[in-house]
């Protein structure tokens, strides 16, 4: 995949990041992702199972993510997400591209520097 | 419990789930439920069940709109055909539906005439509805209202009317089954002055003990005491938020506001309740309200200015009112032998008070527009079974490739929805939005209680006829497609069987019938309309302009000041540059007012009650009305010289049938009591007075100079134009009297053209459905003839080649469609004549079987029905029999 190609992505949707970071430290269910979510955020998001699962499913079409089929799901039968290669990708040019938001808010005073 | 609760709300959700498409319920669906799950028990753990039950609610929302918005984003390679297995119900429905969306986009004209029937059919019939409902079937808007009673004073020789004021009085003591009995005036007109231009305003008389029956509030102040309706009490009055608004303007405080009617100053004491109307017709334009005591006859006992209402005592039936009244009535009549020998009373409930008079005309409209409904219903039917009927082979196709008839079913029930529920939507949005523009939807006559509104009940009609129409008549074709062998079906191709045709051809026969039935109605109508509308008046209503004039008794006290006044107005008037003639009356023609009084002829010792007039000189010549014996007023008719009158024809006629009147001498009985003897000097001719469809009263005129009373009517005939000479006259009325309103100047053809609005309204609102009707049922024919027509082009085709001539084959088509048309006027004409009683009392001048009407409309409908048989029979005769056959 070229470069070209990770920026169609972009940007994600808030949510949409999340799920991704959520799953780029290991295979997880939509249940481990929902708390790693809501932990993360501090309880901002708190995504229902319609909201999260439409979201999985575009990321899952995009190919950002991939599921483990149902054989090799984990004990209550349910499937775990985790990042591909492409989704690595597009996660580390989505975190760029806020961080160079980030420093272009700070350089004009917006945000104190901590 | 709480476990229960969240496996309760689990199996919610689990229901709900077909919401989304297949494909992802599938893919997602158990992990989605088993999250819900997990999600609830953790909020439980963490926050109780309140928590639990917010969390469950939002998870269901969530879950509609990720059905919605996935299946609205899905791409289109996603669908498909439904199939019974693993599909819900529900999403069967939903791919039925998206796929009946796409056929009507495919086939726009067929969508488009289905949808405009449909739309203008429900939208006239909830619009009908709305209107009998308000008027007819919804109760009055007071409370108890089904315990009210009207009580109607009925004189033997004059039919039923209203009470003489103190007659309240000998009601309540006398009558023990209504436990109230109160009494009211609802329109009497009163001079404003003291705020802004003087103004003529109608106002409405009360007695102690309405405004608490009918539940009657304020926005602010109250509404009378006790003792304001007594005698020589302050004045005071209540007016409506309207009037308060215009006058005193919105954000002003009450605070002893007073106005002056006819020159008598009145304390505002309270803002009225908006909306709140009386029990009345005529009740439309009161806006403020006075206690009975301060009504000009509220003592007078001859005269019947009171409308009487009561409430039945709890437990208590009319009937048993009605025994009881029987006896009041005989003990009035040997207590007041004078006004009240001869009359009987009658209690009836107070709803059908207020709505008889309306009652005929909403009752045939809503025939009419059922007649009309079923008419739709039968065009919708037809031409959803005609393309039924021609999908025979498309389902039977389907049918062979292992559709199951459960599918087709499933199939056509959403297709006949689809198209059930848009034509609703369309025809509900069409009443929405002439309701809120013209709530009477133009129709005269209604009560002032009736309030058309968009209702709940309304929706629910408005969405079940479309719907229940489209879904039997899409229906059909599919039923009888399981009758039927598929096989031969698809052997056959795309053709129809003889039943199906027979069907649709007994369609056509009923729509044609209820066609004929509306234009007969419609028809009678309009020539009664056209033979009212052309009776004589009696008068030349053209080019007089009429200014009402009533002189306040405060400041014109005697006889000889208002004669003054009058005499030099006229004159004045006369005089304007533009104006021909000009002279005064106290009623002017249709204007619905009018006195009766007790008359006396000398050598006769009874009594005649005749309409009394008082007109100045000239009246008769300004009105066009011929003198036919004797003469007019004249100077001589003074306060010096014999008393005189005149007499209309009806009246010598009637009282002296050898026609021999002038120089014979008469008296008035009046308020005071017999008045002097007056002479005959004139006889004229009749003036349409009460109605251009009422009967001629016997009238007498007496001259103004005798009789000088403080309300007349100047009529100033013109040759410049109505507007020409209004303007001047307003100044030189204005010139004597500063205080005078004149806001009331208007053409005298105005008030005959008013007199007409309610049948012409009732005779638009029947031929606006008949001309719809009749374009249906052309449309219905020409559906049926045409769709005959292709069925038959191999037939036809075969004809021609054979050498049959064009001409035949034409009026062989013709003929067909005329047999159908004849059947259905045959029977229209049948239905109508055994319906026609129900016209009679609206008809004017004809009868119900004039025959002239029965030709007309018989004649206009055999000619569309020509035309429909005649366009596609057109077209049959220029098919090419090569063509024809090769296609087979």
């Amino acid at each position: 995949m070229g470069r070209t190609d990770v920026h169609q992505f972009l940007p994600l949707t808030a949510l949409a990041f999340e799920v991704l970071l959520a799953v780029a430290e290991g295979g997880r269910n939509g249940y481990e992702i929902m708390i790693a979510v809501e932990e993360r955020t501090k309880g901002a998001f708190s995504p229902n199972p319609g909201t999260l699962y439409r979201v999985l499913d575009r990321l899952l079409n995009e190919g950002l993510i991939a599921a483990t089929d149902n054989e090799t799901s984990n004990r209550e039968g349910r499937r775990l997400y985790r990042l591909s290669k492409l989704g690595v990708q597009v996660l580390e040019a989505e975190a760029r591209r806020l961080e160079d938001q980030v420093k272009a808010a700070r350089s004009r005073q917006v945000l104190k520097r901590t | 419990m709480t476990r229960n609760q969240i496996e309760f709300y689990v199996r919610l959700y689990r229901t709900l789930l077909p919401v989304l498409s297949p494909r992802f319920q599938e893919s997602y669906g158990s992990e989605m439920i088993s999250l819900f799950r997990l999600r609830l028990s953790r909020v439980e753990e963490r926050d109780g069940r309140l928590s639990t039950l917010f969390c469950a609610s939002a998870g269901f929302l969530d879950l509609v709109r990720t059905g919605l918005v996935q299946r609205l984003t899905e791409k289109p390679e996603n669908y498909r055909l439904p199939s019974q297995k693993g599909d819900s119900v529900f999403n069967r429905f939903s791919l039925n539906a998206r796929l009946a969306l796409r056929n009507m986009m495919r086939a726009p004209a067929f969508a488009a005439t289905v949808l405009a029937t449909l739309a203008l059919g429900t939208g006239t019939t909830i619009a009908m509805f709305g209107l009998v409902d308000a008027t007819l079937i919804r109760p009055l808007p007071y409370p108890n209202s089904e315990r009210l009673v009207a009580i109607e004073n009925i004189d033997a020789k004059s039919g039923p009317g209203a009470f003489a004021p103190p007659y309240i009085d000998d009601l309540r003591r006398r009558i023990h089954s209504l436990d109230r009995i109160v009494g009211f005036w609802p329109s009497w007109s009163h001079t404003l002055t003291g705020v802004g231009e003087p103004r003529r305003v109608t106002t409405a008389y009360v007695t102690d003990g309405l405004f608490d029956l009918l539940g009657v509030g304020t926005i602010t102040g109250r509404t009378f005491l006790p003792d304001e309706y007594l005698r020589g009490a302050n004045p005071v009055t209540v007016v409506s938020r309207r009037f308060w608004n215009r006058h005193f303007g919105p954000g002003v405080a009450l605070n002893g506001q007073v106005i002056r009617l006819s020159d008598q100053p009145f304390t505002i004491v309270g803002i009225v309740e908006r909306d709140f109307r009386l029990p009345n017709r005529d009740a439309q334009n009161a806006e403020i309200w006075l206690p009975f005591s301060a009504n000009p006859y509220a003592n007078v006992r001859t005269v019947p200015v009171m409308i009487v209402v009561g409430r039945l005592a709890s437990g208590t039936q009319i009937q048993t009112a009605n025994s009881e009244l029987v006896g009041v009535a005989a003990s009035l009549a040997a207590d007041y032998p004078d006004t009240n020998k001869g009359h009987s009373l009658l209690a009836g409930s107070l709803h059908s008070f207020v709505t008889r008079s309306i009652e005929r005309t909403m009752l045939i409209l809503f025939g009419a527009v059922a007649s009309l409904l079923l008419i739709v219903c039968a065009n919708i039917a037809n031409l959803l079974f005609a393309r039924g009927s021609a999908r025979q082979y498309e389902l039977a196709v389907r049918r062979s490739l292992g559709a199951t008839r459960r599918l087709i079913l499933e199939q056509l029930f959403a297709e006949a929805f689809v198209i059930g529920l848009a034509g609703s939507l369309i025809g509900l949005l069409l009443v929405s939005w002439t309701v809120s523009s013209i709530p009477s939807l133009g129709l005269k006559g209604l009560p002032a209680t009736a309030d058309v509104r968009i209702d709940f009940r309304l929706c629910a009609f408005a969405a079940l006829i479309p719907l229940t129409v489209t879904v039997i008549f899409g229906f059909l074709p599919a039923l009888q497609l399981a009758r039927r062998n598929q096989e031969a079906a698809v052997r056959r191709g795309p053709r129809t069987t003889g039943s199906g045709r027979r069907f649709r051809e007994l369609l056509i026969v009923g729509e044609v019938a209820l066609t004929m039935m509306l234009l007969v109605g419609a028809g009678l109508l309009a020539r009664s309309f056209w033979k009212l509308s052309h009776v004589d008046p009696g008068f030349n209503p053209e080019a007089v302009l009429t200014i009402p004039i009533s002189l306040p008794t405060t400041v014109y006290s005697t006889d000889e000041q208002r004669r003054q006044f009058f005499a030099e107005a006229v004159n004045r008037v006369r005089h304007l540059p533009g104006a021909t003639k000009a002279a005064a009356v106290n009623r002017v023609p249709l204007s619905g007012a009018n006195v009766l009084v007790p008359v006396e002829i000398e050598g006769n010792p009874e009594r005649v009650t005749v309409d009394r007039r008082v007109s100045m000189s000239g009246y008769f010549d300004t009105l066009g009305v011929p003198v036919l014996e004797g003469r007019d007023f004249g100077p001589a008719d003074g306060l010096a010289g014999e008393r005189t009158a005149i007499l209309n024809r009806t009246a010598v006629h009637r009282f002296f049938p050898d026609g021999r009147a002038v120089g014979k001498r008469l008296r008035l009985i009046l308020r005071s009591g017999p008045g002097p003897w007056a002479r005959v000097v004139g006889i004229v001719g009749d003036i349409r007075h009460h109605g251009l469809d009422q009967q001629i009263e016997p009238e007498v005129y007496v001259p103004y100079d005798q009789a000088a009373v403080e309300s007349m009517v100047l009529l100033v005939r013109t040759n410049i134009g109505i507007d020409g000479v209004a303007q001047a006259a307003r100044g030189v009325i204005w010139g004597f009297d500063r205080n005078l309103p004149l806001d009331n100047m208007r053409p005298l053809h105005s008030l005959l053209e008013a007199s007409l609005e309610e049948p012409w309204s009732r005779m638009l609102f029947l031929n606006g459905f008949a001309v719809f009707a009749l374009l249906l049922a052309g449309i219905g024919l020409y559906g049926v003839v045409s769709y005959s027509v292709t069925e038959r082009r191999r037939d036809i085709g075969i004809r021609l080649a054979l050498g049959a001539r064009p001409g035949h084959v034409l009026r062989l088509i013709v003929m067909q469609g005329l047999l159908l048309a004849a059947a259905g006027i045959v029977i229209g004409l049948s239905a109508s004549a055994a319906m026609s009683r129900m016209l009679t009392e609206l008809l004017f001048g004809i009868t119900p079987m004039d025959l002239t009407t029965l030709v007309g409309v018989t004649a206009i409908l055999t000619c569309i029905c020509a035309i429909a048989s005649y366009v596609p029979a057109r077209c049959a005769i220029h098919f090419d029999p090569v063509d024809v056959l090769r296609a087979d």
